[in-house]
């Protein structure tokens, strides 16, 4: 009896003195002596380019932390690589530390979707119309690295699909080739019915799913 | 009993040295978008200078001088920079989502790393992982920071003889 309730007790004190899990409450900081210096590993939590916050947890020798709010950053210090509870890292502190990273950071990748006609590789009028714009983001960031990634709705079979994918994809690559890309930047994937866009049931039009997708990196 | 497990240890290797041959074909997992500075990427143990446009495999090692900084998009839509004095290897590379295959592992030795996680981390959590000297960092969806300090080294340096 005693044994098992030292065993709960142990239990209780594995699950909460690492202190995981919300961390909404007031940490004090700092925790025991250290100072937040040029002798600490940090890790920090923003909010990503589309405002959303996601989370990061951190797992060092000395227990685990999770970060779930934005400009909230753990230490970890060098020698016992306890990790501390988050704690909000002010601006000043995030541009002094990781200034030219941040600089540096390049824009996420830009997609684009263009529609094709039922059954057919060549794209609609408002997606040829798009050709342009997509020239332009390519010049713009002087991408070597463009994907285009072909798909079809569920009408007709699989094997039918994957082949007709290709040809959308190909059909894609052929403009942007005639506009001049170098074909070594193009990289063509193709995924038949298998990764629409609107889920639908089999052998269903659907102008959404018959799409080419272009990425510009 | 045990000789099971032997028969699916051999199996599991047998399978995982498959896995390592057909990745073994020269896959690009993405490109340097900006240099700063003095950049390199360390390639099966040559050193090259990077630049904007080079393209990027598996196990590259990326590395910035003390004015360097460095600028890279990876295929699942990974944005990576990195401060001056950084180094950083992408040390497993999969985004094969047809057939479910993700994966991204990226080792932090030291410096400072801006990360904005892609397609992997947001199709499968558990697939992206980050991985630092002192800490291991599980990513949901998210943009992060990360400050390494290079212990080794610097107790190496503070041994070694100047040039």
């Amino acid at each position: 009896m005693i044994k098992s309730y030292c065993f709960i007790v142990c239990l209780l004190a594995l699950i909460f003195v690492p202190g995981c899990g919300g961390n909404k409450n007031i940490h004090v900081w700092p925790p025991e002596s250290g100072i937040m210096g040029p002798d600490e590993n940090l890790i920090v939590l923003l909010p990503d380019p589309d405002g959303h916050v996601g989370q990061v947890t951190v797992t060092g020798a000395g227990g685990s932390q999770v970060i779930t709010q934005a400009g909230y950053g753990c230490g970890i210090y060098p020698g016992n690589k306890a990790v501390t509870a988050p704690r909000a890292i002010d601006e000043e502190s995030i541009q002094e530390i990781f200034g030219k990273a941040l600089e540096i950071q390049p824009e996420l990748p830009l997609h684009f979707l263009l529609y094709c006609k039922v059954d057919k590789a060549e794209l609609d009028d408002p997606s040829i119309a798009l050709i342009p714009e997509i020239m332009h983001a390519i010049k713009e960031r002087d991408s070597v690295d463009i994907g285009i990634v072909g798909h079809t709705d569920t009408r007709g079979t699989k094997n039918y699909n994957y082949e007709l994918s290709e040809k959308r994809a190909l059909a894609v690559k052929n403009m942007l080739l005639s506009e001049g890309v170098h074909p070594d930047v193009l990289e063509i994937t193709y995924r038949g019915e298998e990764d629409p866009l609107i889920k639908t049931g089999d052998n269903v039009y659907e102008r959404r799913n018959r799409r080419v997708e272009v990425i510009v990196r | 009993m045990r000789s099971t497990n032997v028969l699916i240890l051999l199996l599991f290797l047998l399978m995982s040295s498959i896995c390592v041959a057909d990745d073994g074909t020269v896959k690009t997992v993405g490109s340097i978008k900006a240099v700063e500075g003095t950049a390199f990427i360390i390639r099966n143990g040559d050193r090259l200078s990077a630049s904007a446009g080079h393209r990027l495999f598996e196990n590259d090692l990326l590395q910035t001088g003390q004015d360097g900084s460095m600028g890279v998009i990876l295929k699942d839509d990974t944005v990576l920079s990195l401060g001056p004095d950084s180094a950083i290897v992408i040390d497993e590379f999969v985004f094969s989502p047809e057939d479910g295959q993700l994966s991204i592992v990226t080792k932090m030795l030291r410096g400072t790393v801006s990360y904005i996680s892609g397609k992997i981390s947001k199709l499968s959590p558990e697939s992206a992982r980050f991985q630092t000297p002192v800490a291991t960092i599980g990513i949901r969806g998210t943009h992060f920071l990360v400050k390494v300090l290079d212990e080794e080294e610097s107790q190496q340096n503070a041994g070694d003889e100047p040039e």
